[in-house]
């Protein structure tokens, strides 16, 4: 019989489950998960760390245990270090992060130097193994206060949100779930940075959840997920968007491939995008290699206007070299409408991430960018804490 | 005889990456210069997002998601002086002011030369 790896470690701290197993660290105000860890343990299962069906966010009790080890040097990754016990119908947890950035767009005053809240959250997750609501709020991060030409038009927007809020229901000894609320639809490698262009440019950058209805399955050796979703033209860059997205994933031994297909409509265009990812680890040199490429096919509803076919795709190894440091490397690109000269967008990633104890981390990124024949780069270092 | 050139240093050596994938998978730009096709392709993606100048948070109390507010507000501001290449807002997307827009994702030259040429021949919209 199929064995739930990942309904068995909903709830269960340090029972009979495999050790190793995804972190969700989230990052930059999103629920998301390092991908990296997923296959650089012997749990492929993102659910079997993350209360959400395809990872991130929300930690389970045997992703606490992970976070512990092997992830980071040690301590007690329980809630508050272990010092506090709730029932088990209760699961609370929150990210603080705080960052640093100095970001080089070719602007004429040289360098902008920032120091901002990066992310202030706290979430919780009440109800069973088969039922449950989980909900986020938190601030949102402001790295930099605009200044306006003229009268302000517009009210700011208030400082808290909640990216997430669903509800969730997984029939009791099967591995379907269904889930209903605010969320991102599975797609792709599920990055946790958003300003990764097959994040921000495919439809998942900051603050853009949709909301949605999800169904899927998640088993040891596969697992798909299909959302319907709209997106409200309040929140959303856009206009309102209604559309439909689908992730498939195989997993074997060292090896996940996935492919993921998203179809969006709005008032004012057509968006049909898709493509295949794939991660695989070595464990002699401790490496592991993630790629993805997505193609994307727009059609304006602007009388005489051309449809553009897009690409963006991310490729790079992270070595994990001792208990709580991974190092990773990027190429990737995007190129905005593939008829036109210039468009494309070209960028090297490099960052480190240290674990010194669980809940504790300090990262550190830069990446090198070149923009249709301009250049630019940035760095930033974030110290995260989570509870 | 003609010396090689030389790459200084590996933002330059990105760059030239850049623009010789740029120039083998691209070609003329034949893009309209029509305001519904440049707030929807270039807009609203950049500019528009959730997390800067959507109406939810409308950044600088600049909102750019909807056609007809945007261009209204650019050239009541004025970014925007219709037959004027050089408005305040080709300053800010070319980085010659304090700063540049997007901040994070700077537009490729072929997208600002697009608004441009929007502008040049009188910001319809």
């Amino acid at each position: 019989m199929r064995r739930l790896a990942w309904r068995a470690a909903l709830g269960r701290r340090g029972g009979a489950v495999r050790r190793g197993a995804l972190i969700a660290l989230a990052w930059a105000g999103l629920a998301q998960a390092y991908p990296h860890f997923q296959l650089s343990s012997d749990v492929a299962i993102c659910a079997s760390c993350h209360v959400a069906p395809a990872g991130g966010g929300m930690l389970t009790d045997f992703g606490r245990d992970q976070s512990e080890d092997p992830l980071s040097g040690g301590g007690n990754g329980g809630l508050l270090h272990g010092l506090l016990k709730l029932p088990g119908w209760v699961r609370v947890s929150g990210d603080v992060r705080l960052a640093g950035l100095a970001n080089a767009p070719g602007r004429a005053e040289g360098v902008e130097l920032l120091a901002f809240p990066m992310q202030a959250d706290l979430s919780a997750r009440l109800g069973t193994d088969v039922i449950s609501a989980v909900g986020s709020v938190g601030l949102r991060a402001i790295a930099r206060q605009p200044q306006s030409n003229g009268a302000v038009v517009r009210p700011p927007a208030p400082p808290v949100l909640s990216r997430e809020h669903y509800v969730i229901y997984r029939p009791d000894k099967t591995p379907f779930y269904v889930r209903a609320g605010r969320f991102f639809p599975p797609y792709g490698l599920r990055l946790a940075d958003h300003t990764t262009y097959i994040r921000r440019d495919l439809g998942f950058d900051l603050e853009e959840e949709p909301y949605g209805l999800s169904a899927g399955s998640v088993s040891e050796t596969w697992e798909a997920h299909a959302t319907g979703y709209v997106k409200d033209p309040l929140h959303a860059g856009g206009p309102g968007e209604l559309g439909g997205a689908a992730l498939g994933e195989v997993r074997a031994g060292i090896a996940a491939i996935g492919l993921s297909g998203r179809a969006a409509f709005t008032a004012v265009d057509r968006r049909l995008q898709g493509g295949p990812y794939a991660k695989v680890w070595l464990e002699g040199p401790k490496l592991l290699l993630m790629a993805e490429a997505d193609g994307v096919q727009q059609r304006f509803q602007v009388p005489g206007a051309p449809s553009r076919v897009q690409l963006a795709a991310y490729a790079g190894p992270v070595w994990i070299p001792l208990r709580g440091l991974s190092v990773g490397a990027a190429y990737q690109t995007f190129v905005e409408d593939l008829a036109v000269a210039g468009t494309a967008r070209h960028a090297v990633d490099l960052w480190a991430s240290y674990l010194p104890i669980s809940h504790v981390e300090v990262m550190l990124s830069a990446r090198a960018q070149g923009i249709g024949g301009n250049g630019a780069w940035d760095a930033i270092l974030q110290l995260h804490y989570f509870l | 005889m003609l010396d090689a050139p030389r790459v200084r240093s590996p933002r330059a050596l990105l760059l030239t990456c850049s623009a010789a994938l740029a120039l083998a998978c691209g070609g003329a730009d034949t893009r309209p210069a029509d305001w519904s096709y440049i707030h929807a392709a270039i807009v609203a993606p950049s500019c528009a997002t959730a997390s800067c100048h959507s109406a939810f948070v409308a950044a600088g109390g600049l909102a750019f998601n909807d056609a007809a507010e945007t261009r209204r507000l650019w050239v009541t501001r004025p970014y925007v002086t219709p037959g004027d290449p050089n408005s305040a807002l080709m300053a800010l997307l070319e980085g010659r002011e304090r700063d540049r827009m997007p901040p994070d994702a700077p537009l490729p030259k072929p997208d600002i030369e697009l608004i441009r040429r929007w502008i040049e021949e009188g910001a319809q919209p």
